[in-house]
């Protein structure tokens, strides 16, 4: 290498060196139309969206199954009960997990008590009797209930709360 | 005439050679995520590629071989480059291994010399403060193979383990130079406001004949000033003129490695909050930032959690550029969950997942907002195939009272170029062989479609996207809801993808360090364990 630079330095000669660099750039326009052609033709994988699987699809089943979502009947949401028991004075406590589907609604059974809903995503609104609220991300609703409750997903992604029910004896 | 065609066509050769070093080793693995851009994506075609082969992956050699283990722990993952593997552990020492047949080319420093362990703390204690060894993976420059580590020399900072960027001669292990001093340890008392500043878990990055590393803390204590630093790749010497600070005083610590592709150099930053009331001005802690790769002005910042939220959500994962049917895109996934995909042009959010704000907040949490942003343990940068990013990140599921554990032992692939949140999703996949905790999955890789990836119960595990081999099966995109339900209720069925391997390594130890990857190169797989061993699998 160090006689090779020595050859350039001390004036070897130009056709013989211009040949070399010719057949240098031919071998390195080679190797980049090689990697152009390598890339292309990873760009050329599927890496888009996948057509859906089709209802015949076997459904994935959970080797450690978590506590999980049911649909509410009918409606276009799921519930579950992430955790229930009895506070002080017999006051019968629930938090749920809801969600709610873009463009959808749950009405659910009557309550009679103390509605907290801690929404985590989307918007919507929530309706009992005359009173009405919006939830967002931005704060927790808190909601005096005596009859049915309403909610509804205003947003175009799934609206997530947690609703924690406290209804005395 | 013969004698002038050999002679010519040699000199011709060795120009060439002089010439085209990045385009000869296609193959090679020289980076952590393979490349400047962290995209963790080798895309040279070999048997790792082909799903007809993948189920036949084995382990071909483990070192040491036998009974015998390295003294410590592999936390970082092995780079190769032309057949040679480079590894280095918390034990402080730093090897070159034969790529094919797993024996020991040399280490460094040599058996004689004490290793890159300084004074303050245990040895090889991952959250000590200049004892850690080598935690992070080296980088390819040139000939030499760079690496940060605590020096023990006595004369700096009375050997208590300030920081430094090695660089050796692949060929020998000799000792090319040693950077200035880049992260100061001036003390080994907790609980104090010492400096305890440290090179642990941020990679070097080659780029542009300057090399770029973070500097971080051990556990916060205390919380240290996140610093981006450059040194001239040929000396080691500091470049004063590009320096970055995270704060004006403590925190924004550079946990993971910076990327680039050529429009300056692009990084995460840790939390500032941490026994701090008020908040730093300027504060470029819990964000993603691209600065100029000269002079270190920030040509943007996006910080999705204010201050008023920071409760420890550090982003440690890096930045994964993606090159895309629909642009370049910068992600990301902070330490509670939420993964980021950003236009690398200007910082503006493209998408969040899940999806939980409105478009009008543009990915960014209000402050009096009800998440939770906490010390959790999404880590692990995700690896780009197309339009695919593969993530362990929380999923749908974040936003339930089941919180941050659902995405643990799970891979997420997102569509980076869907415009509708709810097509997200392409498949989910339950890991095997993992514990399902927040450190029980190392980062994913891929190539050509299929993706690899470490476990903590010592398994390494193949999947296939189901546009290279036929899925397994079908799930919701939120995985506790049923699939009976999924659509109802707002959300998509995905695929659960093919698995093609699930291999076991012969120390059934810890495949899922915070810096292990599946290395993928020549149609091999190299994997360390914090149980002491480096593998080599092939089909």
């Amino acid at each position: 290498m160090v006689r090779f630079v020595a050859q350039f330095q001390h004036g070897a000669k130009p056709a013989g060196m211009l040949r070399e660099v010719c057949f240098c750039a031919v071998f390195i326009a080679a190797l980049i139309t090689g990697q152009t052609a390598r890339a292309q033709q990873g760009s050329q994988e599927n890496t888009g969206p996948l057509p859906p699987p089709p209802a015949t699809a076997a459904p994935f089943v959970e080797s450690a199954p978590f506590v999980a979502f049911k649909r509410v009947e009918d409606q276009n949401a799921s519930v579950r009960t992430a955790f229930e028991g009895t506070g002080p004075g017999g006051t019968k406590i629930q938090v749920r997990d809801i969600v709610v589907a873009p463009d959808g609604a749950v009405q659910f059974d009557p309550i009679k008590g103390q509605v907290v809903i801690d929404t985590r995503s989307g918007e919507g609104r929530a309706e009992t009797g005359d009173l009405s609220t919006t939830l967002d991300t931005t704060k927790v609703a808190s909601i005096a209930v005596n009859g049915k409750i309403e909610v509804q997903n205003q947003g175009d992604v799934p609206l997530v709360m947690m609703m924690y029910v406290l209804e005395g004896r | 005439m013969f004698r002038f065609r050999m002679s010519s066509f040699l000199r011709a050769a060795v120009l060439c050679s002089v010439m085209t070093p990045v385009w000869a080793n296609a193959n090679d693995w020289p980076n952590y995520r393979h490349d400047t851009r962290r995209s963790a994506d080798q895309r040279e075609a070999s048997a790792l590629s082909d799903p007809a082969k993948v189920h036949g992956l084995a382990v071909r050699w483990q070192w040491p071989p036998g009974a015998a283990r390295e003294s410590g722990s592999f936390y970082a993952s092995p780079i190769v480059i032309e057949d040679r593997v480079f590894i280095g552990s918390n034990s402080g020492r730093f090897y070159a291994l034969d790529a094919k047949t797993g024996a020991l080319l040399w280490q460094f420093p040599p058996p004689a010399q004490p290793p890159l362990i300084g004074s303050c703390g245990a040895v090889g204690d991952v959250q000590s403060f200049g004892a850690y060894g080598i935690l992070s993976s080296a980088s390819q420059h040139g000939e030499q193979v760079i690496f940060g580590a605590p020096d023990p020399d006595p004369t700096v900072d009375g050997g208590r383990g300030s920081g430094r960027l090695y660089a050796l001669d692949q060929a020998t292990g000799k000792l090319v130079w040693k950077s200035d001093v880049l992260a100061r340890v001036n003390g080994c008392t907790n609980g104090t406001r010492e400096q305890h500043e440290r090179l642990a878990y941020s990679s070097p990055l080659v780029h542009d004949g300057k090399i770029y590393v973070g500097v971080h803390d051990a556990a916060d204590d205390p919380i240290q000033n996140g610093k981006l630093l450059a040194i001239n790749a040929d000396t080691g010497a500091l470049l004063p003129k590009f320096y970055f600070l995270a704060t004006s005083n403590r925190g924004g610590g550079i946990w993971n490695s910076p990327a680039a592709d050529g429009d300056g150099v692009l990084f995460t930053t840790g939390n500032t909050a941490d026994g701090v009331v008020t908040e730093p001005v300027p504060n470029r802690g819990l964000s993603m930032l691209r600065i100029d790769d000269e002079t270190a002005s920030i040509d943007w910042q996006f910080q999705p959690v204010p201050f008023a939220l920071d409760n420890d959500p550090d982003w440690a994962a890096g930045v994964t550029l993606m090159s895309t049917s629909c642009g370049k895109i910068s992600a990301s996934v902070m330490k509670d969950g939420w993964t980021y995909a950003l236009d690398p042009r200007d910082g503006e959010c493209r998408w969040q997942f899940p999806a939980s704000l409105p478009h009008s907040a543009h990915c960014r949490f209000p402050p009096g907002g009800a998440h939770v942003h906490g010390d959790t343990d999404y880590k692990r940068p995700g690896a780009a195939w197309g339009d695919v990013l593969a993530i362990t990140t929380g999923g749908e599921a974040l936003v339930t009272s089941a919180g941050v554990s659902a995405g643990y032992g799970r891979l997420h692939a997102l569509n980076a170029c869907v415009s509708s949140a709810s097509k997200r999703v392409r498949w989910i996949a339950d890991v095997p062989h993992s514990s399902g905790g927040g450190y029980s999955l190392g980062s994913p890789t891929v190539t050509r479609g299929i993706f690899y990836i470490g476990t903590d119960q010592g398994h390494v595990v193949a999947f296939a996207d189901p546009s290279v081999a036929p899925p397994a099966s079908a799930r919701c995109s939120q995985v506790l809801v049923p699939l009976a339900s999924c659509v109802a209720s707002g959300y998509s069925i995905v695929w659960a993808p093919a698995q093609l391997a699930d291999v076991g390594l012969w120390d059934n130890s810890n495949a899922a360090g915070l810096r292990n990857e599946v290395a993928i190169s020549d149609g091999r797989l190299f994997v360390a364990t914090t149980g002491g061993h480096v593998y080599m699998l092939a089909p």
